[in-house]
């Protein structure tokens, strides 16, 4: 999987997070480094659309964002139809 | 590497930068991208310039890219110089002319003026030599003067050299006068105008018409793209 704004919403929704934080995790559980014009891209649809926000910090060049409810529900309903391609795949492999 | 990347940052749009230029920045420093984060952040803000752009501005830029691309392309077509040369019949013009334009336009007679004249050269070491005949004929003009009661025409030839044009013109109207003599022609034809000396290109590099196709190039090939770009960002009803 290699959605930036879908990877992002997944980074979030363990907790607040600024870009490099993001960045850092991302790479982790996804092995997809983003590079920080797709990051922010992602950032910025992400906002406009209302699914994250910016959180208060002391750090004022590095902004945490966290995850709004809607979107939880966007990740939710996009993992959701994943999971079923994922599992539709699997049993048609072992099937074959 | 540093001062790339503060410089591609700057090519986001200001309103963006405003928002998250700090950090953006912030990210910079802390991920210390290389050349392909460079392309990256390339991508982004050429991404984020296009979204943020209004159907007018596409259509300003389209015309303007529609323009500079017509003079490029004007820039690079090789100038053609025409010259012309004037002859006289004793009768009517048109019936005459085109019967001793069967003869004074022969294969073999342009091709002597071909082999004479060492004109399209280029052409004859990659075309045979038939193909190049062609290419002279579609070169050469035969037309009544614009005005006239119908007994003097001309004799016209463009080519990329003005000295080669007028030298060809001139032959080929002798061709005429010659041709209508030894056809035993009953009017006589007389050379009013010899063939000139082309000062000016008829394919100038830049011109109002040529400006104004690209113009109009430009304003058809970004219309509908700023139309469907207004239609999405027009607030629903």
């Amino acid at each position: 999987m290699s959605d930036p704004v879908l990877l992002v919403l997944a980074s979030l929704a363990e907790g607040d997070k600024h870009g490099y934080a993001m960045m850092e995790d991302i790479e982790r559980f996804a092995q997809v480094r983003l590079g920080p014009g797709t990051l922010y891209g992602a950032i910025t649809r992400l906002e406009q659309r209302g699914w994250i926000k910016p959180v208060a910090s002391k750090d004022e060049r590095r902004q945490p964002y966290r995850i709004t409810a809607a979107g939880r529900e966007h990740l939710t309903s996009q993992l959701d139809s994943l999971n079923r391609v994922v599992k539709t795949g699997l049993s048609r492999l072992k099937e074959a | 590497m540093k001062t790339l990347l503060r410089i591609l940052a700057r090519l986001y749009p200001a309103a963006w930068r405003k928002r998250y230029g700090a950090e953006f920045e912030a990210l910079i420093e802390d991920a210390r991208p290389g050349l392909g984060g460079a392309l990256d952040i390339l991508k982004g803000a050429l991404a984020m310039q296009v979204t943020s752009w209004t159907p007018s501005r596409v259509l300003a830029l389209s015309a303007i890219a529609g323009v500079l691309i017509a003079i490029g392309i004007a820039f690079t077509r090789p100038p053609k110089w025409a010259s012309t040369a004037v002859i006289q019949t004793d009768g009517p013009a048109p019936d005459r002319v085109q019967t001793v334009a069967q003869t004074a336009l022969s294969q073999n007679a342009l091709l002597k003026i071909l082999q004479t004249s060492d004109i399209y050269r280029n052409n004859l070491k990659t075309l045979p030599i038939e193909d190049v005949l062609e290419l002279f004929k579609r070169d050469i003009q035969v037309s009544l003067a614009p005005g006239d009661k119908g007994n003097i025409f001309q004799v016209r030839f463009t080519y990329g050299d003005p000295r080669k044009a007028q030298q060809v013109t001139q032959a080929l109207a002798d061709n005429f006068i010659e041709s209508n003599f030894t056809r035993g022609g009953p009017e006589a034809f007389r050379l009013v105008e010899v063939a000139n000396l082309p000062q000016q290109p008829v394919n100038p590099a830049f011109s109002g018409k040529i400006a104004t196709a690209g113009l109009a190039g430009g304003l058809l090939l970004g219309g509908p793209f700023a139309f469907l770009l207004y239609r999405r960002r027009r607030p629903p009803q």
